[in-house]
């Protein structure tokens, strides 16, 4: 188990966690999902109209949410309907650097990993060289070169 | 959308980059045309103004003590003072300034050119699209673009993409900024050696050009540059590592609004 820093996390949001397990467990309703939420944001304040409602007292898990490199479970401690301290279950995978940055971001940044994906798209950010004009540039320079 | 109006699409370019304006719900395709002509000359203007590659350029000639700012268009000013504003909402993970002390308003010129120019096309279409080397601007409707693999340069095939986002009118700006296409160009302001922080950077959010300086500033300034770029309400993605079997570790803030399942 690895407990995250309680100090930063007393403020959590329970409106916040709840969305947070909600798209969880979206994510797993899909096959071939990618994309996992690791831990609530710190953001926001509590809502007395969410999991942690007021008054309420006690140790409440969430979904285990998989990805393929391994699961993530949180465990939250609600004292008088406030979170006073979050701990993961599990948290993916062993390697070293992950576990590292996971510690260090978990309070504002949720885990993902990416892989390719076989998408639509009307753009791609981030593609700087291969926008359509440089596209049709390649097709130009091919059939000038008598390839296309 | 009703079934008379059409679309519009172009590629115009200046500044060296290739733009791809996309215009939706246009009634009137020459006029389209003519607002995508004066749209293409206000990026060359702002080209002329502010290139660093052209000697002959105002910024150019005022960096060279030939023109004071007040000589210059306003625009200068406006530009420079932008930079100093970004400096200090990301705690000075964007600064113009290079290691050596010179200035170098080039990470925000384009968005900023692109962000002045757009209202050209809001009279001509009810929707629209600006892919600007990379970063993205829309304006009405939801728009899919995808997010690079960072590992995956200039295939003319298309680019391999690692996430989906949906924008819309909560984000309709995106800019990625690092990545394997243009590599080392950015410095980390505390070594002053090339900023290695993260592989690739996206910002969503409302302002195009503040995008543009939140995914610089954050590729300079690694993840506590990505906490300040959050409580400004932006949405981000860090793309953190590869991973040995092609997939990436990523990170992205709560609201980040991917739509790849």
């Amino acid at each position: 188990m690895k407990t995250v820093r309680s100090v930063v996390l007393v403020s959590a949001s329970a409106s916040m966690l709840a969305a947070g397990w909600v798209a969880g467990g979206g994510f797993l309703n899909s096959a071939a999902a990618t994309h996992s939420v690791a831990a609530p944001s710190t953001s926001g304040s509590s809502s007395a109209s969410n999991t942690g409602a007021a008054g309420a007292t006690g140790t409440f898990d969430g979904n285990s949410v998989r990805t393929r490199y391994g699961s993530y479970q949180a465990e939250i401690v609600v004292a008088a309907g406030k979170i006073t301290d979050i701990s993961m279950l599990e948290s993916g995978s062993s390697d070293g650097t992950s576990q590292q940055i996971s510690g260090y971001a978990l309070p504002q940044l949720i885990n993902a990993v990416l892989q390719k994906q076989t998408f639509d798209v009307g753009y791609v950010s981030g593609a700087s060289y291969t926008t359509q004009g440089f596209e049709s540039s390649v097709q130009s320079a091919m059939q000038a070169a008598g390839l296309a | 959308m009703t079934e008379t109006l059409g679309t519009y699409r172009r590629t115009v370019d200046a500044m060296a980059m290739p733009f791809e304006v996309f215009l939706d719900g246009v009634g009137d395709v020459d006029a389209a045309a003519r607002a995508v002509d004066a749209f293409h000359q206000d990026l060359l203007w702002a080209n002329d103004v502010f290139s660093l590659w052209d000697a002959d350029s105002v910024l150019s000639r005022h960096l060279r003590g030939e023109l004071t700012l007040d000589e210059c268009p306003v625009e200068v000013r406006e530009v420079l003072e932008l930079c100093e504003s970004f400096r200090a909402s990301t705690g000075g993970a964007f600064d113009a300034r290079g290691p050596d002390g010179s200035l170098d308003p080039t990470g925000i010129v384009k968005s900023w050119a692109v962000a002045r120019a757009t209202w050209r096309l809001d009279a001509v279409a009810s929707r629209w699209m600006v892919g600007a080397s990379g970063d993205v601007v829309t304006r009405s409707g939801e728009w899919e673009i995808g997010i690079a693999n960072p590992r995956v340069q200039g295939n003319p095939q298309g680019t391999d993409v690692l996430d989906v986002v949906r924008m819309d009118s909560e984000h309709p700006a995106l800019a990625t900024s690092g990545g394997a296409q243009v590599v080392d160009h950015i410095w980390d302001p505390v070594t002053g050696e090339p900023a290695r922080h993260f592989m690739q950077v996206s910002v969503a959010g409302a302002d195009f050009v503040s995008c543009d300086a939140w995914a610089t500033a954050i590729c300079a300034g690694g993840l506590r540059t990505a906490g300040l770029a959050i409580e400004a309400g932006h949405e981000v993605l860090l793309i953190i590592g590869g991973r040995y079997d092609g997939t990436f570790e990523a990170q992205s803030s709560p609201g980040w609004p991917s739509v790849a399942t």
